[in-house]
């Protein structure tokens, strides 16, 4: 398996670059998914305590 | 100036550096999608698990073992494509919310097959456990079951205690003047499991008698689920008192997140005590059979 230690760098290399590719399209992507329709659907421990008010 | 090529030449032939690279870009890909994704409670968890993660590699490097076979490393591979593929390919918000829970435990899997196979994988285990509990947990116990009534129970009885007069309706907590629903994101069950996770995190970096497992998870547990009790409880009054900037404050605002230090604050203090204890026992201990 020698000829595997001397691929082995160059697809670490390429698995690397793709990384670093999909890091710079993540970082300059802004649009993230649909935003949430209501508080609830946002999944934020903060934003899903809602105030109601209840007629016995 | 050959020998500064040379030596710039050996560093790209070194594995180590290369997967110190994967391991920090797929690091950044998954803060910048926790970041973008409006979560910074999770946010700030991951980057203190990853520092921990970082810690932990770091004592132990001299010791790990970086040979990998080409059937693992084509596995780890295979398993990083997915997650890169699914890292730009998001189709609804609660989609990224399962990516940026799940991605940090299966990108370390993928890293520890390439960096040591199959047969070295071990060496990362408590690596892998911290990852694991930064966003798995909380998302299985939440699709098992719903903890708000077990909430809105606790918070009611806070209220009672303190001479409120307070009725409960399932997940409804009524005050005379007003009332709250607790919904089950709001259960405690994500301040539970981060709490749990930095219990696990405190036993790898500052180990502890194994009999101590038990006691540092129960009160864990215990701690996130009485201090989100007592914060409901708060809301609650806030509610009925028509304090509506007050109540926003604490439950969407800064206020919110403060909730969230104390917990570690308290625990930290707990573990704290406990590994003083302990010291003492172990300074103790020679002297008696002297």
């Amino acid at each position: 398996m020698l000829w595997w230690q001397k691929f082995r760098i160059s697809f670490l290399a390429i698995i690397f670059s793709s990384i670093f590719l999909t890091l710079v399209k993540v970082s300059l992507t802004t649009n993230l998914g649909e935003k949430p329709k209501s508080q609830e659907d946002s999944g934020r421990v903060v934003m899903l305590f809602e105030q109601e008010s209840i007629t016995n | 100036m050959k020998a500064t090529s040379l030596i710039k030449v050996k560093s790209l032939q070194n594995s180590k550096l290369w997967l110190l690279g994967i391991g920090a870009a797929t690091s950044a890909i998954i803060l910048t999608l926790t970041w973008k994704s409006g979560d910074v409670a999770q946010a700030g968890m991951s980057i203190l698990f990853l520092l921990a993660v970082a810690s932990l590699l770091g004592e132990k490097q001299q010791k790990l073992n970086l040979e990998s076979g080409l059937f693992p490393s084509l596995v780890g591979g295979l398993l990083l494509a997915t997650l890169l593929w699914q890292s730009t390919t998001f189709k609804s918000n609660d989609s990224l919310e399962i990516f940026v829970r799940v991605s940090p435990f299966l990108g370390g899997l993928a890293i520890s097959l390439l960096a040591s196979g199959f047969q070295g994988f071990k060496q990362y285990w408590q690596e892998l456990t911290i990852l694991f509990f930064l966003g798995i947990p909380k998302l299985v116990l939440s699709s098992l079951f719903d903890l708000s009534p077990l909430t809105a129970k606790f918070s009611a009885f806070l209220l009672w205690y303190f001479g409120f007069d307070v009725s409960l309706q399932g997940v409804f907590i009524n005050l005379p003047t007003g009332s709250v629903k607790v919904y089950a994101a709001c259960s405690g069950i994500e301040s539970i499991c981060y709490l749990l996770g930095i219990a696990v995190i405190c036993l790898f970096v500052f180990p502890m008698e194994r009999k101590q497992i038990p006691i540092v998870s129960i009160v864990a547990i215990a701690l996130a689920f009485i201090i989100n009790g007592i914060r409901i409880s708060l809301l609650a009054v806030m509610s009925a008192n028509r304090n509506l900037q007050a109540f926003n404050y604490w439950h969407e605002g800064d206020g919110s997140l403060l909730f969230g230090i104390i917990q570690v604050i308290v625990f930290v203090c707990f573990y704290l005590f406990l590994l003083w204890q302990q010291e003492r026992k172990n300074q103790n201990s020679p002297q008696v059979k002297k």
